[in-house]
């Protein structure tokens, strides 16, 4: 499975990249110019893992990212 | 020149810091993650893995609560005019430095605060009584130094945050001559801004400094600008780092800092005290069988102060002391040393004090061959 979980600090991106490497779940982090209907510029990990367990661990960890529901 | 100017930035650096600084120059050149590109991510990764380091040294309940500054008095600024209110009280100690000084004395010129000197004693609780006497109803902030630049003294600031805790105000602690050096515990002393800088004993290039605190989300900023982040909104982001980190940060700076932090972690904390504060023993000692010389801390020790001494040489000014010792391929440092308080307090504002505070790489060699310089000018 492969998908894209968006952030808007590359702190944050970085931060994901990391734990979820360490879970098995590697990724690459792009630049994003325009995330969502809002437009605002971030990061997209892209993910090569299941993106609903891997942000079930984001959410474990504290780290934030920018939920589905919001783009 | 043999160096006892650490207080002021410490030299020389051990030679990772040079080779991370010159890493950055080849290979970690860009805006860290600000552009797509592969360098871009590269060197925010970079940057991250120091911002990780201080969190893991310090630790810090996120690493996105480490922030990083231009030096401790821009941590301290940001932090002061960035958590206070109009018509707040703050309480600062009698030995601060005017990094801590200044942005405090300057909000109450304007008419925005008002501010209480608390004074500091070698028993640490009557300090702390001092420092409960001055709390009034619009109290919000303690502010003061770990240890004092001039004397080395070391204020008992886990105390000094549990009384911060008890009366619900907010505690900044300026560890410019303590991060690196001593323990220093933030979420557990309740430290809600902790700033330092990255070039003393850290061991990082001048040029870095780092302010921790879990509440930047919330604060006022006093610099706002790109953050690589939101980008479309004309707006200060709230998240952090970012919203504290306007523009691009000193990424050669920062790798650099973060080969000073691993420098410090292998060596430990520890080590490097022990090691410094028996060359501050040994040439108090030797400095006490000089005559003429004036000291300042009879109760000088482990763990009440910090590796900094100060001296005079009865009759003349410390900045004619230390100009003498320059000639004689000696580095310390003369006058008041930005620190007018502590010199009020010490009866020092008229003559300023020598100053010799001790880094990693002194030498017990080195300190006998001050002291003997100091005798003969002593001796006249």
């Amino acid at each position: 499975m492969e998908g894209t979980i968006y952030f808007n600090s590359i702190s944050w991106a970085i931060q994901a990249q990391k734990l979820l490497e360490g879970q098995g779940m590697p990724s690459t982090i792009r630049k994003i110019s325009k995330i969502g209907p809002s437009g605002s510029c971030g990061y997209g990990l892209d993910l090569r893992g299941d993106t609903d367990a891997a942000m079930r661990l984001l959410e474990g960890a504290g780290i934030k990212y920018i939920h589905p529901d919001d783009l | 020149m043999i160096y006892f100017d650490n207080g002021a930035t410490t030299f020389p650096k051990p030679r990772c810091v040079a080779q991370a600084v010159g890493s950055a120059f080849d290979r970690y050149g860009a805006n860290p993650g600000r552009s797509g590109h592969a360098m871009s991510m590269d060197t925010a990764i970079k940057v991250f893995e120091v911002r990780d380091a201080l969190a893991s040294l310090f630790g810090a309940q996120n690493l996105q609560d480490v922030v990083f500054t231009l030096n401790c008095t821009h941590a301290v600024n940001m932090a002061v005019k960035g958590a206070l209110r109009m018509g707040d009280h703050v309480i600062i100690s009698d030995l601060e430095h005017n990094a801590v000084l200044r942005p405090v004395h300057a909000l109450a010129q304007r008419g925005a605060i008002t501010y209480s000197i608390a004074q500091t004693f070698p028993d640490h609780s009557e300090t702390l009584a001092s420092f409960a006497r001055h709390i009034t109803p619009s109290t919000r902030m303690i502010a003061c130094t770990h240890a004092s630049n001039v004397f080395g003294t070391v204020l008992p600031i886990e105390e000094i945050g549990k009384l911060c805790r008890e009366r619900g105000l907010l505690f900044l602690v300026d560890a410019a001559q303590t991060a690196g050096v001593l323990d220093v515990k933030p979420r557990d002393w309740g430290i809600d801004f902790l700033c330092m800088a990255g070039h003393k004993g850290l061991y990082g290039p001048s040029g870095t400094g780092v302010l921790i605190t879990a509440l930047g989300s919330s604060m006022q900023t006093i610099i706002e600008g790109g953050t690589g982040s939101f980008s479309g909104s004309f707006d200060q982001p709230d998240e952090m780092p970012d919203r504290l980190e306007s523009g691009t940060v000193n990424t050669m700076g920062i790798l650099g800092l973060g080969a000073g932090v691993s420098f410090v972690r292998e060596k430990t904390m520890r080590a490097l005290y022990t090691h410094e504060m028996k060359l501050a023993t040994e040439a108090l000692a030797m400095l006490r069988d000089i005559p003429g010389i004036q000291l300042y801390t009879p109760g000088f020790g482990f763990g009440s102060h910090v590796p900094v001494i100060s001296f005079n040489i009865a009759g003349k000014p410390s900045e004619e002391t230390t100009a003498a010792l320059s000639d004689k391929g000696f580095a310390l440092r003369g006058g008041l040393h930005c620190a007018p308080l502590a010199h009020q307090k010490m009866g020092t504002l008229e003559t300023g004090t020598a100053r010799i505070s001790f880094g990693a790489f002194n030498t017990i060699e080195q300190v006998v061959q001050l002291c003997g310089a100091i005798n003969k000018l002593a001796r006249g």
